[in-house]
């Protein structure tokens, strides 16, 4: 195991040392100039085309590229990731800002699409090809194809507008925060995004507890006496966790990369919106930044992931 | 079966959780007692969290900046220059020099007395190229500005304060236009950053958290991303009635929603939401014209739109005042020339719908009937997305094939400097405080990059009489120049004007003297004024 690990960080380190070249190389090719943007075009004088040329001097944009990422790199070592385009600030603070709003919505987010995946999910593989099945992969489908937005907009309506019961955009009211406060306005977004992540989490929830109860073992417990509630928690569902662990570990990076759509509905000050906004402007070090946080994520979380197979999984041997 | 009745009960206990702290909560955020000395303001978007004249523009920081700050001048929202530090000031009549007679016994919001040596210092730093001001370029009007930048003077001698409580400004040349250009810039204190250098000022962590300045409320904080809290200076000259302001970002579905609810005292919305809003019992609505319009360009470096008969063509081809019926629900004006439509003269050629007329000017120019022109534009703000259909349908029924082109906003600049657009739609500009503004769009000498002339039009009778105007310091002669000149661009036909929307602002009925400015980015009006039942 010890040798495995070994062997899938230098990998991992060489794999994440050809995403930051490429994506270093494709942000900065793309068309567009952020410096440009800096200054509307009616507002341009005699002076403007100077302005930008002395921005782009001290950013560095001038230089060539590969002269760009060594300078880059060699920071980036060290911890710095450069500053962001617009504001000035150091982009690692602008993560760091961002990473714990985005890890409270996330978490809650995914635990609630988890408390509907399940009990959605064994119903519908306990009780196959009836209405109850059916109902659930109704909602299961609604969940996978409804988009974010929408769902959103009409929750806004419903429940800040019509009803009033729910805030609907930030995470906290600076006039009365508080434990509540902060809980009423998570609500309405996590509600949201776990919803939108259920659907697919309960197809395998179904699946993969249709398999383990068709299973031998679980004919052989049945056999030997066992109660159908102890066929079905203590062996099927376990058995059936192995698969939707580690879809969790795998889309973690996913949940990281902020749930954009939800982010950007309820002005919810995560890396999503974060991500959003820089790159509409082309802030090249946010951007880099925030792409290498997510490169970082995925290359652990899947080795994560491959761990937490063995371990729930006895027969699984990693090499 | 059991095991599921465990699963249901816990998710039963779950959801009792998260409605019991629905409901336990205040209803809204508005019903606190607190909330009677604070009020909240929707902002359209982020601010880039740099409060300061020496950063590049941004709408949402302005805004800001319009609470915390104060310059020389300020704009009403009727787009009239008005005293603010200044007590009063005075014009030579060549509009050569601008004395600023400073109000007396100001304090900054620490305390300390304010002077003219802080408009001295502001001025100064704002029209140094080292700074990294954006707006440096246009202090070149200034007398002394080309000295010092090339290193061969070492103060501006444009800029004095003969005594503690007067300010002037010397152009090169007659100049009356920047006034308004330069006369509103927010001054900074210089006994905070009077030490700092140039290259350095502009990144001072003061303008994070810009807690010193002439403004009726004082900045308490920015977190991002979720609100700027400012509350009541106690050193302004008229204490402001309201305690507390904040600032929050957030979507403008959200923002109406909220308008609705309370949530959210003052708020813009769109003329989608136009029923909706003003179906809100808590909710007046107030409308303003706006100082900029919206405009396609038609590049005048490309053979074809060099005559005057083909720009002509397209203005009879498009029913402007369909466009602002069907996408605008009326809330803006047909924009009749590139001025302000109430400085600009009557009798204006308005252009009406004619398509026969349209064809007539087509075939004089021999417009080629297989030519396909391209319109490129920025995505994502509803009216202008559908207009640009809509020019393009009308544009089709007088023989001018278009094809509609999404454009980055980072990517428009190239096609400026490259001349290689056909036609861009896009908005905004101010011509509404000075018509002086409008030579920005039109002069020879304005080219992109030099200016913001982007349809590379060139008209030296224009150009001439825009200087004459721009020369003098009398208020009818200046009128009657402009007049002439708005006859001649209308004639002409530099522009594809289309129309100026209104601001549209929905304010909470407990929210008194609020006066909403014309657009959704302009500066905040006299906030000391504003008041809560």
């Amino acid at each position: 195991m010890a040798a495995y690990l070994v062997r899938r960080l230098l990998v991992n380190v060489l794999v994440f040392f050809l995403i930051t070249i490429a994506i270093f190389a494709l942000v900065h090719k793309a068309p567009g100039d952020p410096v440009a943007m800096l200054i509307p075009v009616d507002q341009y004088n005699s002076g403007s085309a100077e302005f930008i040329a002395q921005k782009r001097h001290e950013l560095g944009l001038d230089q060539p590229i590969i002269v760009q990422y060594w300078n880059w790199l060699a920071n980036a070592v060290r911890g710095d990731l450069g500053y962001s385009l617009l504001n000035g600030r150091p982009v690692s603070e602008l993560l760091a800002e961002r990473i714990g709003p985005t890890v409270e919505l996330m978490g809650v987010g995914l635990i609630i699409s988890l408390l509907i995946a399940f009990p959605l999910g064994m119903i519908a593989a306990l009780r196959r090809n009836t209405a109850l099945d059916y109902g659930a992969a109704a909602i299961s489908l609604g969940s996978v194809s409804i988009p974010v937005f929408f769902v959103g907009l009409i929750a806004i309506y419903l429940f800040t507008l019509k009803f009033q019961w729910l805030p609907s955009s930030g995470m906290s009211d600076p006039q009365a925060p508080g434990l509540v406060d902060s809980i009423r306005h998570l609500i309405l977004p996590a509600v949201i995004l776990g919803f939108g992540n259920s659907g697919a989490y309960m197809r395998y929830v179904r699946s993969s507890m249709i398999t383990e109860l068709n299973a031998d073992y679980v004919r052989t417990a049945e056999a030997k006496g066992a109660s159908p509630r102890r066929v079905v928690v203590r062996h099927a569902l376990r058995n059936s966790l192995i698969p939707v662990l580690t879809l969790i570990a795998a889309n973690i990076p996913q949940y990281l990369a902020g749930a954009v759509v939800v982010e950007q509905v309820f002005a919810w000050p995560g890396m999503g919106q974060l991500a959003v906004s820089s790159v509409g402007q082309h802030d090249y070090s946010v951007i880099i930044g925030f792409a290498l946080l997510i490169a970082i994520l995925v290359l652990l979380s899947n080795m994560v992931a491959d761990v937490l197979y063995t371990v729930v999984d006895p027969r699984v041997r990693l090499s | 079966m059991p095991r599921r009745g465990k699963w249901a009960s816990l998710a039963g206990v779950a959801l009792v959780a998260l409605a019991a702290s629905a409901c336990t909560g205040p209803k809204t955020d508005d019903q606190s007692n607190s909330a009677n000395s604070s009020l909240n303001i929707y902002l359209y978007q982020e601010p880039a969290g740099v409060f300061s004249p020496l950063a590049p523009a941004s709408g949402p920081d302005d805004q800001v900046g319009s609470l915390i700050y104060e310059g020389l001048l300020g704009v009403d929202p009727d787009y009239k220059l008005q005293p603010r530090l200044a007590e009063s000031y005075t014009v030579s009549p060549d509009a050569t020099t601008f004395t600023f007679k400073l109000r007396q016994g100001l304090k900054w919001s620490d305390g300390e007395p304010f002077t003219s040596k802080d408009v001295l210092f502001t001025y100064n730093m704002v029209a140094n190229p080292k700074t990294t001001s954006p707006t440096a370029g246009s202090y070149t009007a200034v007398q002394g500005v080309a000295e010092f930048v090339a290193g061969k003077a070492d103060t501006i001698t444009g800029f004095s304060a003969p005594d503690d409580y007067t300010f002037v400004i010397k152009a090169t040349k007659p100049n009356f236009g920047l006034l308004a250009q330069i006369g509103t810039v927010f001054i900074i204190p210089e006994h905070i950053l009077g030490s700092k250098s140039p290259e350095t000022i502009a990144k001072d962590p003061f303008f994070r958290a810009p807690k010193v300045g002439m403004g009726p409320f004082t900045f308490v904080e920015y977190k991002t991303n979720q609100y700027v809290h400012v509350t009541r200076n106690p050193h302004y000259r008229n204490p402001a009635k309201i305690k507390d302001i904040y600032l929050k970002p957030m979507s403008s579905d959200s923002a109406t929603a909220q308008l609705g609810n309370g949530g959210i005292d003052i708020a813009t919305y769109s003329p989608a939401d136009l029923s909706t809003v003003s179906g809100f019992d808590n909710v007046t609505t107030q409308e303003k014209p706006g100082a900029g319009f919206v405009r396609i360009a038609l590049n005048q470096s490309k053979p074809y739109f060099k005559d005057v008969r083909v720009r002509q063509a397209f203005l009879y081809a498009v029913d402007r005042k369909q466009i602002v019926q069907s996408v605008l629900a009326g809330k803006a004006d047909v924009q009749l020339s590139d001025f302000y439509n109430a400085n600009a003269p009557s009798g204006l050629n308005e252009y009406p719908k004619d398509v026969a007329k349209a064809k007539q000017l087509l075939a004089e120019a021999g417009w080629d009937p297989n030519r396909t022109v391209k319109l490129q534009w920025v995505h994502g703000q509803r009216d202008r997305d559908a207009t640009a259909t809509i020019v393009q349908s009308e544009l089709a029924a007088v023989g001018v094939k278009v094809e509609l082109v999404n454009i980055q906003a980072a990517q428009i600049a190239e096609t400026y400097a490259k001349k290689t657009y056909d036609m861009v739609l896009y908005g905004g500009g101010n011509y509404a405080i000075d018509s002086w503004n409008v030579n920005v769009i039109t002069g020879c000498d304005q080219h992109y990059p030099a200016g913001g002339n982007i349809n590379f039009f060139c008209n030296p009778q224009l150009d001439q009489l825009m200087a004459q105007a721009n020369s003098t310091a009398d208020d009818a002669q200046r009128k009657a120049l402009y007049d002439q000149a708005a006859r001649l661009s209308n004639e002409q036909a530099d522009l594809m004007w289309l129309y100026s929307p209104y601001g549209l602002w929905g304010v909470n009925k407990r929210v008194h003297g609020f006066q909403a400015p014309g657009s959704q980015d302009a500066k905040f009006w006299d906030a000391a004024s504003w008041s809560i039942e």
